[in-house]
């Protein structure tokens, strides 16, 4: 273990609070479009997280295959799902997708619900960029020691 | 004799920060899994079983029963660079409903004072360093 891997462990933090950031702005954008390629009104996006281990040394296989936790891990977006609940019902009779009743299907985003999770992306961000901070400091100190 | 205590000293030092790098990998783990569901947090504690391993090496300087006969077993004085940290690992106990257990907070604060003594450590060996180079050079000077 070194620098570089607590570097990049960090950076692999910001890339997957990224790939959230940008699900939610694309949830926010279309939280009013009811009509999308694949048909039907859009569909909340969301990415699943998974912790992979930093590196496939010998130890870390043969600890994975005796099922013991690894200890140093990477986040990685796995997956980016869609939401299965069901969509807003809105009363809009003169709206070309109106059902027979007058009701138009919306896309089932909560906006309220969306800036949480911006703020929680965004805080767990910030965590990240001071860790890379602190990390870059260690290091000029132990630079500095041949100085 | 000096040499020897130096080394040691140095040793220690080096284990420590090596250590307090180890942590500061943990501490990114952590916190770049901080919305991974079902993610336990780890942490390692390696003081308990450095100060034991220092106390032993300084000890072993003054008490070193005697080989008297050839059929003594030899001593085996564990050495700071055999240390190994504790490894921790935070189960059963979550902030969010997604049992994931790393507590932000104390990340950031744990960084914070790993960082503090990181530098504190590289400081006292800059100052050794220097004060080794202090005594060779006064040394040869003469």
């Amino acid at each position: 273990m070194d620098f570089l891997s607590s570097l990049s462990i960090s950076s692999s933090g910001l890339t997957a609070q990224r790939v959230r950031m940008d699900l939610i702005s694309s949830n926010l954008a279309n939280v009013n479009s009811t009509q999308t390629e694949a048909g039907g009104p859009y569909r909340r996006k969301e990415p699943v997280f998974q912790s992979v281990p930093v590196d496939e040394s010998f130890r870390s296989l043969y600890d994975k295959q005796l099922n013991l936790p690894d200890k140093i891990n990477r986040v990685q977006v796995v997956d980016i799902v869609e939401n299965p609940k069901d969509f807003r019902m809105q009363y809009n009779p003169n709206h070309p997708q109106a059902d027979k009743d007058g009701y138009v299907a919306m896309p089932n985003v909560n906006v309220v619900e969306e800036m949480a999770n911006m703020i929680e992306a965004n805080r767990s961000f910030e965590a990240n960029v001071a860790v890379i901070s602190t990390t870059k400091s260690m290091a000029m100190k132990a630079l500095s020691i041949s100085q | 004799m000096i040499l020897s205590k130096f080394d040691d000293l140095i040793n220690l030092e080096r284990k420590a920060m090596d250590f307090r790098n180890l942590r500061q990998d943990i501490i990114a783990s952590n916190v770049a899994n901080v919305n991974t569901p079902n993610y336990n947090a780890s942490g390692i504690n390696f003081e308990t079983n450095l100060k034991a391993a220092a106390k032993l090496t300084d000890d072993s300087m003054e008490l070193k029963m005697a080989d008297t006969n050839p059929r003594h077993l030899a001593q085996k004085i564990p050495t700071i660079d055999d240390v190994q940290p504790l490894w921790l690992t935070c189960r059963d106990f979550s902030l969010h409903n997604d049992l994931n257990s790393v507590d932000l907070d104390q990340e950031m604060a744990r960084m914070s004072e790993n960082n503090i003594l990181y530098a504190a450590v590289s400081g006292v060996i800059k100052k050794r360093l220097a004060g080794m180079n202090d005594l060779i050079t006064t040394a040869s000077s003469r």
